[in-house]
């Protein structure tokens, strides 16, 4: 006998304490005798208190179950009329907890499986059935139906959680189904880079897919501080889509207005309004429209910036789905919101590029400006280029002929020196004092002239050469000079010397020779007849400059005329005193302006004279 | 000089010039005569033997030519460049006579060729020294 945990017969001695109901049998049974017997077996079972109620017809006992059930229903199987499978049949169709058990005459086994067929749990042979056998049958009946409704009860249980994640799972397929078309719908919406398309496409794709039935889209310009809506879509109960229902796009809102498309740009803060608001735009809406409905308003966010707003709508009654769907729908939402700063941003490259090109187009210009600039110029350069050449032609011209001039006109001076010479010395002997006087004013006028027309040349040369410069040793200068102006000197008796060390200068050469050689004739030249000239000559350096000074102990000159003498043909002594043709000094300060130095003169009247030039310092040699 | 009467030729087309170097050289006793022409062309016509002067008794070669730079027709430069071109002639001694001291207008002599120059008038030692000079060669 197997003790099933939720039928414990109880023992003799608990059976007093516990005060347990007696175990209800119900006998069905036309004959009294078989009665009896039971009742008797019954007696000798230890251990349980029995109840045990008669019925003689099955109509009884099907009452008797209906009413008042039992623990355990014994069954003669040929009862009356009626079948005891019947019965059994009827009776398990009314309580199904009741545990029968036939009992059966000689039956055969088909029976006894026809009997289990029908419900029953046990079948008993009448004639041999002993107190044991009846106990152990109980029992067994007892908890074999408890174990089938143990079962039977496992099994619903099954049903029903089958049931439970059968409609899980069509809630995740539809989910699943969801998310494939907003996969899908990602793809196609994300792809464009123009923000108005990326909502297009999703609008479209939202609608289409049944996700919503309604779809706004509104846009925000953060420069403008404005939300305006740009698609509207509309799917009717037949599945057609509607562009624009309402003439929606194109309204816009300042972010500051009290309408909810306005403030949930606003505030980044999604709203679920049901039925009216006063915040709607009556445009679009009325009261009566939203009667039984919900409105959705959903911002579009990225980085803390509202970039968009979608709206939707729905009944009711699918208000707890929409929003479901809303929150599925949110990572994409975020998505969209990248889209639409990579548009922005592609958009800002864009107008950069197009600025980047407006810049080019203007450096192009300026570019094409400055080439025809640089043309202009070259024209210029080349103009002056030529200008150039023909004065160059132009001087070297006036060079020849000047230079004829000046053979021609000395030609005949030539002559008169050359004859007057002749005549001295030829005829010396024939010519008395006066003859010979005459003779010698003639060679000296011819030679004064000579001098005059060299000085000129010279002058003229000075005026339109273009001198080269270069670095020039002025030690090497003066030691040439010196010694080209030795015989002069001796003749004059004159003490020149160069004191100190003399530096390296920038200029023309032959030019300086010139400039110093008339310094230095001019010096041994003006002094006192009876003086013999000292001259002395130094250089000094000035930030730069070297200043060459040349110093005697002439004469000197008085202030007022110290501008003049540098003047062409200006004179401060009759010929007789002091000759020269006063271009002297005119060369001078004529060869030094064209070197680029300067001239100048420290002088009193009989205090002696010291004349200076500059020149550029030369650039010591790396 | 080597031949006392081989003569000097003077290229010099002023009267004064030439009469003035003719007492140079009387002056400093030199005995040369002085065939004088007074262009470029008669210049090249005497040392090439050309016309009258084909007669080389009445006008031998010279031994020596002073040429003035500056003459009509054929100039000094012309002359002294045909000259050097000369394969006989072109050893010849040719001495520039020049107006000026000037240092470019002495360059320009002895790129031409001449062997060297009196600076006009011409004094008579100068003349004297010079024709030394050209004695040693």
């Amino acid at each position: 006998m197997s003790e099933s945990p939720n039928f414990s017969p109880p023992s003799a001695a608990q059976e007093d304490d516990r005060g347990r109901p007696p175990f209800r049998i119900l006998l069905v049974d036309d004959d009294e005798d078989d009665y009896i017997i039971v009742r008797d077996l019954l007696a000798e079972i230890r251990g349980w208190k029995f109840e045990l109620k008669w019925v003689a017809t099955y109509e009884i006992a099907l009452e008797a179950i209906q009413r008042r059930p039992c623990d355990v229903c014994l069954i003669d199987y040929r009862l009356g009329a009626r079948s005891g499978l019947e019965f059994l049949r009827q009776a398990s169709g009314i309580n199904r907890r009741v545990p029968m058990i036939l009992l059966t005459g000689q039956g055969g086994h088909e029976i006894d499986v026809e009997a289990m067929r029908a419900g029953a749990a046990d079948f008993l042979v009448k004639g041999r059935i002993d107190a044991a056998l009846l106990e152990r049958s109980i029992r067994y009946a007892v908890e074999r139906t408890r174990t089938l409704e143990a079962l039977q009860k496992a099994q619903e249980e099954l049903e029903r959680r089958v049931a439970e994640l059968s409609r899980a799972n069509e809630t995740l397929a539809e989910k699943e189904r969801l998310l494939n078309s907003f996969h899908r719908a990602a793809q196609t919406i994300l792809s464009p880079l123009d923000p108005a398309q990326i909502l297009d496409n999703l609008a479209k794709q939202i609608v289409e897919a049944g996700i919503f039935r309604s779809l706004m889209v509104a846009l925000v310009d953060e420069g403008a501080k404005r939300v305006e809506i740009s698609r509207g879509l509309w799917r009717d109960p037949d599945g057609h889509i509607l562009w624009n229902p309402q003439q929606m796009v194109g309204a816009s809102y300042a972010l500051e207005d009290d309408n909810i498309t306005a403030q949930v740009a606003r505030t980044g803060e999604m709203q679920v309004v049901e039925e009216w608001d006063e915040r709607f735009d009556r445009r679009f809406s009325q009261p009566e429209d939203r009667r039984g409905k919900v409105s959705y308003f959903i911002p579009v966010k990225q980085g803390g910036r509202v970039l968009a707003v979608l709206a939707t709508g729905s009944q009711v009654e699918e208000k707890e789905e929409t929003l479901r769907r809303i929150e599925v729908m949110r990572p994409l939402l975020d998505q969209i919101a990248i889209a639409l700063e990579h548009a922005r941003l592609y958009r800002e490259v864009q107008e950069y590029g197009q600025q980047l090109i407006a810049i080019n187009r203007s450096l192009a210009e300026i570019n094409r400006n400055l080439e025809a600039e640089i043309a202009e110029r070259k024209q210029a350069e080349e103009a002056l280029r030529r200008a150039h050449d023909d004065l160059k032609e132009t001087n070297a011209e006036l060079e020849s002929f000047t230079y004829s001039v000046s053979h021609d006109l000395r030609a005949p001076l030539r002559a008169m020196q050359g004859f007057a010479d002749a005549l001295q010395e030829d005829y010396a002997d024939r010519l008395d004092p006066t003859g010979q006087d005459y003779a010698w004013r003639i060679v000296a006028a011819a030679r004064r002239m000579d001098t005059l027309i060299q000085d000129l040349l010279t002058y003229s040369r000075l005026s339109r050469a273009d001198l080269r410069l270069h670095p020039i040793s002025l030690r090497g200068m003066a030691k040439d000079v010196l010694a080209q102006m030795d015989e002069e000197f001796r003749e004059r008796n004159a003490q020149v010397t160069v004191q100190g060390p003399l530096p390296e200068v920038v200029g023309h050469r032959a030019t300086l020779v010139q400039v110093v050689m008339n310094l230095l004739a001019n010096a041994v030249k003006f002094v006192n007849p009876d003086t013999p000239p000292c001259v002395r000559i130094w250089a000094e350096d000035r930030d730069g400059w070297v200043r060459l000074c040349v110093e005697d102990n002439g004469i000197g000159i008085a202030p007022e005329h110290h501008e003049r003498i540098f003047r062409v043909f200006e004179r401060l002594h009759g010929v007789e005193t002091y000759p020269g043709t006063g271009i002297g000094l005119a060369i001078v300060r004529k060869g030094m302006e064209r070197m680029g130095g300067r001239v100048g003169v420290e002088s009193e009247v009989g205090r002696g004279s010291r004349f200076w030039i500059e020149l550029p310092k030369a650039e010591d040699e790396p | 000089m080597s031949v006392p009467h081989a003569p000097v030729l003077l290229v010099e087309d002023d009267p004064n010039d030439v009469l003035l170097i003719q007492r140079a050289f009387r002056k400093a006793n030199l005995l040369n005569p002085v065939q004088v022409v007074g262009d470029g062309e008669e210049a090249i016509a005497y040392l090439s033997g050309q016309g009258v002067y084909a007669d080389r008794e009445r006008h031998p070669l010279p031994i020596l030519i002073l040429l003035d730079l500056k003459l009509p027709r054929k100039s000094g430069h012309e002359v002294l460049a045909w000259l050097r071109r000369q394969p006989e002639l072109k050893r010849l001694p040719a001495v520039v006579l020049t107006s000026s001291r000037e240092a470019a207008d002495v360059n320009r002599v002895y790129d031409l060729g001449a062997n060297s120059y009196l600076v006009k008038p011409v004094a008579f030692d100068d003349l004297l020294k010079m024709t030394q000079t050209l004695h040693m060669y």
